[in-house]
């Protein structure tokens, strides 16, 4: 069995026609047509969460099986890490990623393309350390993607916005094909074909669109807006937080014309996704090749009074992500499977499905059975609870209906966990050493011994939350102040502590997230 | 409106900021380069340069603070 996984960032559930009609953000109809060909054909998972968030903390639970927001934040594959790609190799599969993801090549993430045969990285996305001239990109595009109070061009800080408006100096906006994702897509295609005559393989695609900056093409970016897409006036790459005040605040003329260029991401993405598709029919390819489509988090679009992640509760829009799995063997295709999964269990989906063994010690749990048998007894023994959130935040728990979300003491700071010094609160800068570090075999699912130091924890809320996602999808409505769901309440507080006990989480999180002393919550 | 990064305090700072009514504290203000190199300070969704959060702080009518600051040079918005 080959494997094809495509991770299509920042992808938001709801803007998939197999989960809901119109997304929540519009009051149009967004294009997915390619999507919604694929999940005719899969198994679509409908109670799929994230786990460690944002972006290479997913991507580690996928490589890895670590659910590493408890010990750790954003950070490199660890020593005692066996990845995806290594396994593989080691049993005689070829292995290729593909990606914009400039991330792996960034401060702070190493040692995850390095296991591949090969890897493609299309060069340019966000703030990829790419071009040097020229030196004053377009002025029209700067306005847009970037403030130039903070980040001028003449500056040679890290993180300078105006690195984008350099790589994309040359790119037609008129010509899609200039762009990431079709790029990203159209080079998958073709691998898939040169590729055609080896025994098995494993391909991971990792798009970074959808992910900001929303800076499209035409016909994409004027497909849901009346507005000029190339306005100067008109942000295409909103700061993370709140829409009411501050650096994000936005109108609600900017606003919409985010959402429209978001929107007109998915559909660029879909377009181009669908040769993909294409090239698997040409190829015949179904037949002995399982493929996977899924994502690591959504993204705020205004709801709650945010835009984007990480800095508010950690909300079903980004959490509860899509998973599209088309499994030759499977009798559930075209179905939709109810069952709780959790993103860590890709690792041993996929392992299991390039019949590669699963070391013992993760935290990830095969969704083959899911595909390959009677769902309703395997959802009964796949999971009770998932676990998600951010290192340094809240802990997030959900039993597939019911999400409960719990602050921690910004006061209490949250011990990082890596062989690494790197910075647990400032990824993407030159790491700094930990003088006050201590070293041991800390980790409960390894022998390793890894540096141990604090970090600063911080609120994404201050209250406990508790939803009801079957009534209340949106989460509009937080019932942990409501008397009727006392029970819920210290049901699913029961059910975080039982996930953190099952994962021998570190006792410094149930200081910080109170949960010794704090008997009412 | 004061935002800060939580990576460009220190624990006296953050306390400070943490005391002042209109301050909000961020896990990332997405300006990783001059965090990691300097104080800065959002004030009304404008970036600044500031020598110290503690002295860009001293009124806590941050507007008043900021008008004066920038008169007398202590304070900058954007690159220098």
């Amino acid at each position: 069995m080959n494997v094809l996984l495509l991770s299509i960032d920042s992808l938001r559930r709801d803007f998939l026609s197999a989960h809901s009609e119109t997304p929540w953000a519009v009051d149009y109809d967004v294009e997915t047509d390619n999507l919604d060909r694929f999940a005719e054909r899969a198994a679509v998972f409908e109670r799929n969460y994230a786990g460690s968030l944002p972006c290479m903390p997913a991507r580690r639970e996928w490589h890895a099986g670590v659910q590493e927001f408890l010990w750790r934040p954003w950070g490199p594959i660890e020593p005692f890490d066996d990845t995806l790609p290594q396994l593989a190799r080691e049993n005689g599969i070829l292995t290729q990623l593909v990606t914009d993801h400039y991330h792996y090549f960034q401060h702070g993430a190493h040692g995850y393309y390095e296991d591949y045969n090969g890897f493609e990285f299309v060069r340019g996305h966000e703030n990829d350390a790419w071009k040097t001239a020229p030196r004053r990109p377009d002025e029209r595009l700067l306005e847009q993607t970037t403030d130039l109070g903070a980040d001028s061009p003449d500056a040679v800080h890290f993180l300078n916005r105006s690195q984008y408006a350099r790589n994309v100096d040359d790119f037609d906006e008129d010509d899609e094909g200039d762009f990431f994702a079709p790029r990203v897509f159209s080079r998958t295609a073709e691998w898939l074909e040169e590729n055609d005559d080896w025994e098995q393989w494993f391909c991971y695609v990792d798009s970074f669109d959808v992910h900001e900056p929303f800076h499209v093409p035409e016909p994409y970016a004027s497909m849901y807006t009346d507005e000029d897409p190339r306005d100067p006036d008109l942000p295409n790459w909103p700061y993370y937080g709140r829409i009411d005040g501050g650096q994000s605040e936005l109108t609600e003329r900017e606003l919409d014309f985010v959402r429209s260029q978001f929107a007109g991401k998915v559909t660029m993405v879909d377009r181009w996704f669908g040769r993909v598709l294409d090239r698997l029919d040409e190829l015949d390819a179904w037949e002995d090749t399982m493929v996977i489509v899924t994502s690591d988090h959504g993204f705020m679009l205004g709801e709650h009074g945010w835009i984007a992640k990480n800095e508010m509760a950690v909300y079903d829009i980004l959490a509860n992500t899509p998973l599209l799995i088309w499994h030759p063997d499977s009798p559930h295709t075209g179905e939709r499977v109810d069952a709780l999964t959790s993103a860590v269990d890709l690792y041993a989906t996929i392992l299991e499905a390039l019949e590669a063994p699963v070391p013992e010690n993760t935290h990830s749990r095969s969704l083959l059975p899911l595909l390959e048998g009677d769902t309703g007894v395997a959802a009964e023994e796949h999971r009770d609870w998932a676990l998600y959130g951010y290192w340094g935040s809240s802990v997030n728990v959900t039993d597939g209906r019911y999400t409960y979300m719990r602050p921690c003491d910004p006061d209490v700071p949250t011990d990082c966990h890596s062989t690494t010094m790197m910075n647990p609160n400032a990824w993407f800068v030159p790491t700094e050493p930990k003088t006050d570090a201590e070293s041991g075999a800390f980790l409960p699912h390894t022998e390793s011994p890894v540096w141990r130091f604090p970090g600063k924890s911080y609120a994404q809320h201050e209250d406990v939350r508790l939803y009801d996602t079957d009534d209340d999808p949106r989460q509009e409505t937080n019932l942990a102040g409501e008397a009727d769901f006392d029970e819920q309440k210290t049901r699913m507080r029961d059910l975080l502590v039982e996930a953190l006990e099952t994962l021998d989480a570190p006792d410094n999180q149930y200081d910080r997230l109170g949960l010794e002393v704090d008997v009412d919550d | 409106m004061i935002e800060y990064c939580l990576s460009n305090v220190d624990d006296d700072a953050r306390q400070r900021l943490t005391s002042v009514s209109d301050a909000t504290e961020a896990s990332c203000l997405e300006h990783c380069g001059i965090c990691y190199l300097e104080p800065f300070l959002v004030i009304d969704g404008d970036f600044h340069r500031v020598e110290s959060h503690e002295g860009a702080l001293a009124d806590c009518n941050h507007e008043e603070s900021l008008e004066k600051r920038e008169r007398d040079g202590s304070i900058t918005g954007g690159e220098q």
